[in-house]
């Protein structure tokens, strides 16, 4: 068990230490002096120089690379280029925002899917379950931007209904999450109807319905249990990936997350903040994967026998 | 332009930017009859973060409006481009126009109730030039005497810089510069506390303390801004608005919304936090919009760029043709009227602007003559560079040039990328670029893009290249010369052998432009500043919000 553990630990910083050098060789390969995202185009050589020393701009890719890990090993995620504010103080102030609308988009996934594909599995190939599979698989192929700038405009620009974006208070989240929702909400009841079905065919299902259950009983207590361990285990994975920013959604609906600073920091050139925003939500994926590895036995005691 | 001369078409275009520059705020002027009132929260949001609070280091368009609601320098634009006294109650100059002696107003105080005394200009203004602080406006003050030994690290402080008195500020030029009030306006002449700068260092771009109308009461980086009255205001132009609350983030589509919902107060189109076009069109068309948006005409050049040490653009006629060869009456159509059509250097508005300047409108067939005389008959092949994913522009003059037989080759490169190769020598061959004003002289423009004395290997401003002599001795002489009406002269003969030259192909001046509700009185866009917004007030009482005019 612990040299699973230590193994998985390696291969999580390879992951990461790989993720920082793309990422940070790719940034180099842009053309630009960085000097003049900085500056701006009537700065002075002088002041041109100065930022040059000042980030050890003429300094080979290797040694700047190796001057960012040194520094991210203290901890320190460098200050913005552009604004100067610390990276890791920008993530922090965004993360409550994307943290609330993953969790409020989580939710409202479950809330929706569960049902819907409980019930579909048990009224199988009926209406229900055929016009359920056709608007899943519709929900699934819109785009991101398009269904929440829709949204946007019908519900809250000529309706009236939701503020148009901002993050004020808890309730301004409602509509992005909605929209966020309806974008995969078609896939978790698909996962979930998959399941059940599979679950319903089960002996043990039969044993419940011959000792006399309710049909609520058997499909709420005793099969859907089962059918809800993988997905669980996916919707952990999808939250976490959340957190790491929602690029689209957060800006159609200028919700201050972690996807908007990723989206602005791209458009800023700035590469401290670029690198900041990559590693953090790659940090959160992996850091995830691994918490799923983990806690797979607990959840399912079968799995921990095979191991 | 057919069937107008360009003379005409020229003071044409003279009166169209007069009359926008003095008739629309007059105009406003009627419709806004009530008297100001005090109190309320103005709204609005932004779609690129504030980069800075601190006036050294904030140049760019989005943080510059809030950094002068905090600063003040020693004199201001009044509400046109006239430079008149603000922190200095008055000033003198000497008789061979190199020392200015201002004296400080009274009981003045910064935000953190410490009063203003002459020391903390010298100490703001050799701050600013200050290479460690790579601040975007120091180079602007290099005509300080010592200035240069000071940011070589020679002197530890500015010569030219004195306090003899607590209210007696002195500044020594090497050379006498009738451009020097206009620098003062800039942002790296404002106004800043030692003792705050001291305490926050870096973070002082975050804690800003000036003697401004405004004080920041609170900012969440890239979240939302609050300004509110600063108590310790003395100016006898004391701000209406209570507040001012500016959300960050979200994009052009969004603002648009909220604002049509009632959720801001203003929303600026066009320049860089714009409207997009299609909204324009429909906002330009609404009844319920169309006399609530306020313009004037930004003072800035378009131009396609020609590196004149680089083939085929060494050649003059080649130039000429390429002059020749563009539409720029297509290119406003594309720009939806947006914009003025140009054929020199000077935006209308900037004094000097010449109304007798001849250039080179569009005439195909005279360019592809020009061609055929240059030894290119059948035209050749460039690289046109343009800012990625910015107008149509591009592609016009890509289409105009091919019917003429060139063939223009489109380099979409990201804005920094650009900046970075087109400053350096034999890079960039040529490409579609705009000058703005920093303060509306014809130096700023002329002096920056075609002297040739200033032509460095990288990081140059004179992007064409062009090396005239002749002009580069007319620039020198305008640059000190003490007669304004002489010196304009010369700036105007200096600009027709510009344009006689053809370094670069003259496009349009843009518009700026802002929506407003209607309870939003007093916004008179100003030609350098835009907004100003310390004179705007709210005035709910008179006008009801209008019904939505939703189809």
């Amino acid at each position: 068990m612990i040299l699973r553990l230590s193994q998985r630990l390696l291969w999580s910083f390879f992951t990461l230490l790989g993720t920082a050098f793309l990422t940070f060789f790719l940034l180099n390969a842009v053309p630009g002096d960085v000097a003049r995202v900085i500056a701006g185009s009537k700065a002075s050589p002088e002041v041109i120089r100065e930022i040059h020393a000042k980030y050890h701009l003429d300094d080979s890719l290797w040694r700047r690379f190796g001057l960012y890990l040194g520094q991210l090993a203290r901890g320190d995620l460098g200050h913005s280029y552009v604004t100067d504010q610390p990276v890791a103080e920008a993530i922090l102030t965004r993360l409550p925002t994307t943290t609330a609308l993953a969790a409020l988009a989580g939710v409202m996934w479950m809330v929706i899917a569960v049902p819907l594909g409980a019930l579909t599995a048990r009224f199988r190939d009926s209406w229900f379950d055929r016009t359920t599979l056709v608007a899943a698989t519709l929900s699934l192929s819109l785009p991101a931007f398009w269904l929440a700038r829709m949204m946007q405009y019908w519900l809250a620009y000529k309706l009236g209904w939701f503020p148009i974006g901002f993050f004020r208070h808890f309730g301004d989240l409602l509509l992005p999450a909605a929209s966020l929702a309806l974008l995969s909400v078609g896939y978790y009841a698909r996962l979930i109807h998959t399941n059940m079905v599979e679950v319903l065919d089960r002996p043990y299902v039969r044993a419940a319905r011959a000792k006399g259950a309710s049909e609520t009983r058997v499909l709420f207590k005793h099969a859907l249990r089962n059918a809800l361990i993988p997905v669980i285990t996916i919707l952990g994975m999808d939250v976490a990936g959340m957190l790491g920013g929602v690029l689209f959604t957060e800006n159609v609906f200028a919700l201050p997350g972690i996807g908007t600073l990723a989206v602005q920091s791209v458009f800023n050139l700035d590469p401290p903040m670029i690198m900041g925003t990559v590693l953090f939500s790659a940090t959160l994926v992996v850091g995830a994967n691994w918490v799923v590895d983990l806690t797979y036995g607990w959840i399912d005691p079968r799995i921990k026998a095979t191991h | 332009m057919k069937g107008f001369s360009q003379r005409e078409v020229r003071a044409a275009l003279l009166a169209v930017a007069i009359g926008l520059v003095v008739a629309r705020p007059l105009a406003g002027g009627m419709a806004e009859l009530g008297t100001p009132k005090r109190g309320g929260t103005l709204r609005l949001a932004l779609p690129a973060d504030v980069s800075s609070l601190d006036p050294a280091l904030a140049f760019d368009g989005t943080s510059l409006p809030f950094v002068m609601q905090l600063y003040q320098g020693l004199v201001e634009y009044d509400d046109g481009v006239n430079v008149v006294a603000c922190l200095a109650q008055d000033w003198a100059v000497s008789a061979d126009q190199r020392v200015y002696t201002f004296h400080l107003r009274p009981g003045v105080r910064f935000s953190n109730g410490r009063e203003v005394v002459a020391a903390d200009f010298v100490f703001s203004l050799e701050r600013n030039l200050d290479p460690k602080l790579a601040s975007q406006t120091e180079s602007f003050f290099e005509g300080i005497a010592g200035a240069k030994d000071f940011r070589a690290g020679k002197a530890l402080h500015v010569r030219g810089l004195r306090a003899p008195r607590r209210d007696t500020l002195v500044i020594e030029l090497t050379v006498p510069d009738p451009t020097f009030l206009y620098i003062l306006t800039l942002p790296g002449a404002l106004l800043v506390p030692r003792e705050a700068v001291e305490r926050f260092g870096s973070a002082f771009t975050s804690h800003p303390v000036g003697t401004g109308p405004y004080q920041l009461t609170q900012w969440c980086r890239g979240v939302k801004m609050r300004f509110e009255r600063n108590p310790y205001f003395a100016g006898s132009d004391q701000p209406y608005l209570d507040a001012i609350e500016v959300l960050e983030g979200g994009d052009k589509a969004s603002h648009l919304m909220m604002f049509e919902r009632g959720e801001l107060d203003i929303a600026n189109i066009t320049l860089d936090p714009g409207i997009p076009l299609p909204d324009f069109l429909r906002i330009e068309r609404s009844t319920r919009w169309r006399g609530l948006v306020e313009s004037i005409p930004a003072a800035e050049t378009w131009y396609l760029f020609l590196n004149t040490e680089m083939a085929p653009f060494t050649n003059l006629q080649v130039r000429r043709a390429m002059s020749y060869a563009v539409d720029r009456n297509k290119i406003i159509r594309l720009l939806h009227h947006t914009a003025l059509p140009n054929i020199g250097v000077l935006p209308p508005g900037i004094p000097g602007f010449n109304t007798n300047l001849t250039g080179h409108p569009y005439d195909p067939a005279r360019a592809r003559q020009l061609l055929a005389a240059a030894g290119y008959p059948e035209g050749f092949s460039c690289r046109l560079w343009v800012v990625a994913g910015e107008s149509p522009v591009g592609a016009a003059i890509q289409y105009d040039l091919a019917q003429v037989g060139i063939k223009a080759q489109l380099n979409p490169v990201s804005l920094p990328a650009y900046i970075d190769s087109m400053g350096r020598r034999k890079t960039v061959q040529c490409g579609v670029m705009d000058w703005g004003q920093d303060y509306p002289d014809p130096s700023d423009f002329l002096d920056s893009l075609f002297n040739g004395n200033r032509i460095v290997e990288a990081g140059c401003q004179n992007i064409t290249f062009y090396n005239n002599p002749k002009v580069n001795a007319l620039l020198a002489e305008a640059a000190t010369c003490p007669e304004p009406d002489r010196r304009l002269r010369i700036y105007q003969t200096a600009e027709q052998m510009v344009v006689d030259d053809a370094p670069c192909v003259f496009l349009y001046h843009p518009n700026f432009y802002a929506l407003r509700q209607p309870w939003l009185r007093g916004v008179h866009l100003h030609p350098v500043v835009y907004f100003r917004y310390s004179r705007m007030w709210i005035d709910r009482g008179s006008t009801q919000p209008p019904a939505p005019d939703f189809p």
